[in-house]
């Protein structure tokens, strides 16, 4: 297929995964730090690295604080990876598709596009974080539960499907890389505020049940982390994201036999390591590490690049 | 006269440009009064394709893609040319134009850079009856332009009308030769655009560039060159690479490329002249 | 139709003169009447629906919401009996073969110009002329593989061809939608009618295609659209899509090696064809206009060296000149060698002194046009407009004669519509533009599209100004259809329906007609007003004077729209946020570049960068411009 199209369908997979996972990330976090006991910049500093964005928050906002970090994280177009700029630059590629995608995906898109692009930080003078981000994963949801349901599988699915699990896996890399600290609790109102912040982590990835299902301990970090990084069953681990990152890039590979090895074994390589590493090397910062692996999902992004795009 | 023309063209980017598609018109015309002994093309880096067809009014095009990564593109065009000298026109009456026909329509009607205009009255040339020796008014008219305006580099750009040229004075050969292609045309006498170079005198001429003068057709004689940035008829010191309705026709080199950010150029000719022995 | 007026100063499609429904829509008043006006009605408005499932809307661009609209369209069928199709089929294919030799002509020895035949100054001052593609030999000598020429009917129901286009011309992709719905709404209105598809267009529109690849029998053949800002986007797509062939932009193709390539994941694919509907101006920024980014550079020259085709070819525009369009019956009789079938809209010429005295002194009562422009711009409708609208167009008249044509005001023939407002049928305007495929041999798909000016009295047809369309019939036989199907209704009372106007006994046609049970005459005169002979006053009085508004009609999407044009931003930079993003790869990571600005060099020509704001390290390419050079003197005396 054109290498544009393929381009846009792997753009608006990262583009709506990413709505998602901003969107879960600030919703959880905003609920949670209400109830927190530390610092407002304590709270909010750390959701600016996780999304990566903090030079450019500093030049447009002065403090970071519960509002000053939603508006940006949601709705500020100058930020371009906030929830409504990652749902417009979405529909953008979308729109150059039309003729290529089911209507209804087109459609999904376009309504959420209308719905959540056009807001201001007036939301959050009404509380209405929770409704606008809820509307934005559900958003999301529904367009991959269409696409699941509606895209012929294709190598335009195959791509699309690389660029949502890249950026899940990508996105839930970054949350831990900041998240992760082992701090022995000093205190028990130290201890709790720890808890509440786990627990935080697990809900923005919608795990907190699942995880308490398969470990039966407390919120220990380890167990946490080694759950979200390599789970195999759980749909949102980072495990699980490089395993269909690899399913699609083989099944991209068979449309084009051998013409790109290279990328397939990083691929595979990238999976090996999920699949037998342990979760003390990875956060004792042994190979892997955490920035390792962030950095090998990005450099199979660079190589489809390379690959399929540029010509 | 022998000639020995070196015309480089170099583009500098500050960034790599590549996929660099031109148009080069450096082919000197072989005619009566012109031979061509050879031609060379040289660019650098390799071209990976050079083709040619001879366009619309019979000037060999060369077309050169260079896809690699470059920061400079440099063309060179080498030629080796015999010119004729030119024995000055005899008079012809304006009337004779009225028997002419066909093809000369290009050279009377309206162009993208010579608009249709009152341009003898613009330039405050008087009309010439039809009993008025053809030969002789254009001559005079080559005589008016060099007298009346300056010649001066970098007082217009390549985009300069001829209106603009007309209220500024001064100009260089294009701005010349698009006003008197603007007269004779208004006048119903075919005139052309031709674009060459000029040996300008000695053996060894500095950062020359190329040149542009008029060719008008003169019934009975044939296409005749005047250059009123100088005052003299084409003759031959002035080798011809070939004409058009106006400057586009015949821009030496044109392209396109992707990438470069900024580009600057830089142009070097030069004519190397002697009398045949 | 009871209450149906097809009046008395203009051809009706249906009925004739004296009332009598026309033996070729026999059928078709027989179903309406079986159907009922409320059954109609309400299948009707399930078309808007049909047209939006399959995607036959048009996007009303700068709007942010995106709001899509249908392409109004009238259920009742525009019919054409075989006989007069095949006339008009040999009208058209006899045009189109002198249309190509003319523009095989002009672009080698011009010889029709030196017989003096057509002024060369005409085709030469023509902006389409291009001298670039002079000498370039075209597969199968052809020029112009799709030609869209329009018809309209005269107030004696003569044929007239008003203006051929021949570089894009759009609407066939409603064409088929048409039929398509209508065969699914009104599946019995077809019911051993003899009606003549219309689907097998994409094919012979490929195999037309196909035919002129350079490495025939291998053809990959690909649609070249300006994108999704251009208003005829969604035909390109259709069109792709039923051909299978793929729809590209400029920037997904290349030249190399003197070939060009296409950007796919399976690395570069080699293109053949390109069925190309960007303007001769936009198609190569090597060699037309610099500042194009629709283009590929380095087209034509590939071109030039035979090894890809393009279809229309470049320089095809010339012959629809509207001031070239006046000799077309003369090109017939030397090419051809025959007397044209099909007339002219008699054309006056402002290039001429004598007709330019004709244009100024009757303006007010004729249609002034620009010729080069499309889509309705530069014209004066006289009759509609005031003396002093009328006086401000003439200045620019005078001042560029050659550039405006005139022709007289044409009553266009009329066609009974549906007026939901009116729950009725009324009679509205309509004209005809068929489209004729060349390659080896010229086909024309039966019928075309009919478009209707749907506002009350008005002559115009394009979509902007309230036009729409029908469902276009050729049927395979000139008269009515069995009298089998017809035998039900004999002897059944008439309840509303179709009932021609005032007659008084039944009919005329060779089968008996089932038409005896209508109710008596009204008694209406029924005089004939088009009478033969005699020249029409141009200046009736109107009661309605909207309805002597431009007689010319105007296509939907005619010629592609120009960029600049307001429905196709470019560089504009309010747009280029619309444009394809590539996308930031990390946040933080990526510095996002602005196009840079060309400084402007003093007096040099400046490289022309596009001023796209989309480009980002990642993203596609800038497109820059080689300068031209200068030509200061050298120094020294001569």
């Amino acid at each position: 297929m054109l290498s544009r199209l393929a381009e846009s369908l792997y753009w608006i997979g990262r583009y709506v995964e990413r709505a998602e996972n901003t969107a879960r990330l600030l919703n959880v976090n905003y609920y949670a730090t209400l109830e927190a006991g530390g610092r407002v910049s304590e709270e909010w500093l750390p959701l600016l690295d996780i999304s990566g964005t903090k030079s450019g928050f500093s030049e447009q906002y002065g403090r970071a604080d519960a509002h000053s970090v939603a508006a940006w994280l949601a709705f500020d177009r100058r930020n371009p990876s906030s929830i409504a700029s990652s749902l417009s630059r979405a529909r953008e590629n979308a729109r150059g598709l039309r003729d290529r995608i089911p209507s209804e995906m087109w459609e999904e898109l376009n309504r959420a596009y209308l719905d959540l692009c056009f807001q201001s930080a007036d939301v959050l003078a009404r509380d209405g974080l929770f409704e606008y981000c809820s509307a934005a994963r559900d958003a999301s949801q529904m367009f991959f539960g269409i696409a699941f349901a509606t895209l012929p599988r294709d190598e335009g699915w195959s791509f699309m499907r690389t660029g949502q699990m890249l950026e899940r896996g990508d996105n839930l890399l970054r949350l831990l890389q900041v998240r992760y600290s082992v701090r022995s609790p000093v205190s028990p109102a130290q201890a709790a505020v720890d808890d509440h912040r786990w627990m935080a982590v697990l809900k923005t990835v919608s795990a907190y049940e699942a995880f308490r299902k398969s470990e039966h301990g407390g919120l220990e970090p380890r167990a946490i982390a080694r759950f979200l990084l390599l789970n195999p069953y759980f749909p949102r681990s980072v495990r699980y994201s490089g395993e269909n990152l690899h399913d699609a890039l083989v099944q991209i590979e068979r449309m084009h036999p051998k013409a790109h090895p290279q990328l397939l074994r990083e691929a595979s390589w990238l999976l090996a390591r999920l699949e037998h590493a342990s979760v003390d090397d990875i956060l004792d910062g042994q190979s892997p590490s955490l920035d390792t692996l962030l950095s090998d999902f990005n450099a199979i992004g660079s190589a489809i690049y390379a690959a399929y795009f540029t010509v | 006269m022998r000639a020995d023309i070196r015309h480089v063209t170099e583009y500098s980017y500050k960034e790599p440009a590549w996929d660099s598609f031109n148009e080069v018109r450096l082919h000197p015309e072989a005619s009566a009064r012109q031979q061509l002994k050879s031609f060379h093309l040289l660019v650098e880096p390799e071209a990976s394709s050079v083709t040619s067809h001879r366009d619309y009014f019979g000037s060999l095009v060369h077309h050169v893609h260079v896809h690699e990564r470059h920061t400079v593109l440099r063309i060179e065009a080498q030629a080796l040319v015999i010119t004729k000298p030119l024995t000055p026109p005899p008079p012809v009456p304006l009337s004779a134009l009225d028997d002419l026909r066909g093809e000369v329509t290009e050279f009377l009607i309206a162009s993208p850079r010579v608009p249709r205009g009152e341009w003898p009255e613009v330039f405050g040339v008087t009309r010439p009856g039809s009993n008025d020796d053809l030969s002789g008014f254009l001559s005079d008219l080559t005589h008016q332009l060099f007298a009346q305006f300056t010649y001066k580099p970098g007082a217009t750009s390549v985009r300069t009308t001829i209106q603009e040229f007309a209220r500024e004075q001064q100009g260089v050969c294009q701005d010349f030769t698009h006003a008197m292609l603007g007269i004779c045309r208004t006048l119903g006498i075919p005139a052309r655009y031709v674009s060459g170079y000029l040996y300008s005198g000695g053996e060894m001429v500095g950062a020359d560039a190329t040149h542009a003068w008029v060719e008008a057709l003169i019934p009975g004689v044939g296409w005749t060159g005047f250059d009123p940035t100088n005052d003299v008829l084409a003759g031959e010191k002035h080798i011809k690479i070939g004409h058009g309705r106006d400057y586009p026709d015949v821009s030496p080199v044109r392209g396109t490329f992707y990438g470069g950010g900024q580009g600057s150029l830089d142009v070097e000719v030069r004519v190397y002249g002697e009398q045949p022995q | 139709m009871q209450n149906y007026q097809q009046g008395e100063r203009f051809f009706d499609e249906m009925f004739a003169s004296s009332g009598t429904v026309r033996p070729h829509y026999q059928g078709v008043q027989a179903y309406l009447e079986r159907l009922g006006v409320p059954e109609f009605e309400r299948r009707r408005s399930l078309l808007d629906l049909a047209f939006r499932n399959q995607g036959i809307t048009f996007t009303v661009y700068g709007d942010s919401a995106g709001t899509e609209r249908t392409f109004p369209f009238d259920p009742v069928p525009r019919i054409i009996p075989a006989g007069e199709w095949a006339t008009l089929e040999a009208g058209l294919t006899q045009r189109v073969k002198a249309l190509n030799a003319f523009l095989r002509d002009i672009y080698s020895d011009a010889q029709i110009l030196k017989d003096g035949v057509i002024p060369s100054e005409l085709v030469y001052t023509s902006s389409h002329f291009r001298r670039e593609v002079h000498g370039l030999k075209v597969p199968l000598g052809v020029y112009t593989h799709v030609v869209g020429s329009d018809l309209i009917r005269d107030e004696q129901g003569n044929y007239l061809v008003l203006e051929d286009n021949l570089r894009s011309p759009s609407g066939v992709s409603y064409l088929l939608a048409n039929r398509a719905a209508m065969t699914r709404i009104y599946p019995g209105m077809f019911d051993s009618q003899g009606v003549r598809t219309v689907q097998h267009y994409p094919t012979e529109l490929l195999k037309v295609l196909s035919s002129l690849s350079p490495r025939a029998p291998e053809a990959t053949v690909v649609l070249l659209t300006p994108g999704m800002y251009n208003s005829a986007y969604f035909e390109h797509a259709y069109l792709a899509q039923q051909m299978g062939v793929e729809l590209v932009e400029g920037r997904d193709l290349f030249v190399d090696n003197g070939r060009v390539w296409m950007r796919t994941t399976a690395g570069r694919t080699q293109v053949d064809v390109i069925y190309r509907r960007v303007d001769d101006d936009f198609i190569d920024p090597l060699t037309f206009r610099r500042d194009s980014a629709l283009g590929v550079p380095g087209l034509v020259e590939v071109a030039r060296q035979g090894r890809v085709a393009i279809a229309n070819a470049i320089g095809a525009g010339v012959a629809d000149d509207k001031a070239v369009y006046a000799y077309v019956p003369q090109m017939i009789e030397y090419y051809l060698n025959e007397t044209p079938i099909l007339g002219n809209v008699p054309t006056f010429l402002g290039w001429n002194s004598d007709h330019l005295m004709h244009m100024l002194e009757n303006a007010s009562e004729m249609v002034i046009k620009a010729v080069g422009e499309a889509g309705g711009y530069g014209m004066l409708i006289g009759p509609a407009s005031t003396k002093q609208e009328v006086a401000d167009f003439l200045v620019q008249v005078r001042e560029n004669p050659r550039n405006y044509i005139g022709q007289p005001v044409i009553g266009l023939s009329r066609h009974p519509t549906f007026y939901p407002d009116a729950g009725d049928f009324e009679a509205a305007h309509v004209d005809l533009r068929p489209y004729i495929l060349v390659g080896r041999n010229v086909s024309i798909v039966p019928g075309g599209l009919t478009r209707v000016a749907l506002k009350r009295g008005s002559l115009v047809v394009n979509s902007s100004q309230g036009g729409g369309s029908k469902d276009t019939w050729v049927l395979d036989h000139d008269g009515p259809v069995q009298s089998q199907i017809q035998s039900q209704f004999q002897g059944a009372p008439l309840q509303g329906g179709l009932v021609p106007p005032g007659q008084p006994h039944a009919t005329s046609g060779p089968a008996q007609r089932h038409l005896q049970n209508m109710p008596p005459g009204q008694g209406q005169s029924q005089s004939q007003s088009q009478s033969g002979g005699g020249t029409q006053s141009q200046s009736q009085s109107q009661t309605n004077p909207a309805q002597a508004s431009s007689a010319q009609t105007r296509p939907p999407q005619d010629q592609e729209p120009l960029l600049g044009h307001a429905e196709t931003p470019t560089t504009d930079s309010d747009h280029a946020a619309h444009r394809f993003v590539p996308g930031t790869e990390l946040p933080e990571q990526l510095a996002e570049q602005q196009g840079h600005a060309a400084p402007d060099e003093d007096g040099g020509e400046t490289a022309a960068v596009s001023t796209d704001t989309e480009s980002p390290e990642t993203g596609p390419p800038d497109l820059s411009v080689v300068p031209g050079i200068e030509q200061p003197d050298p120094q020294g005396d001569v």
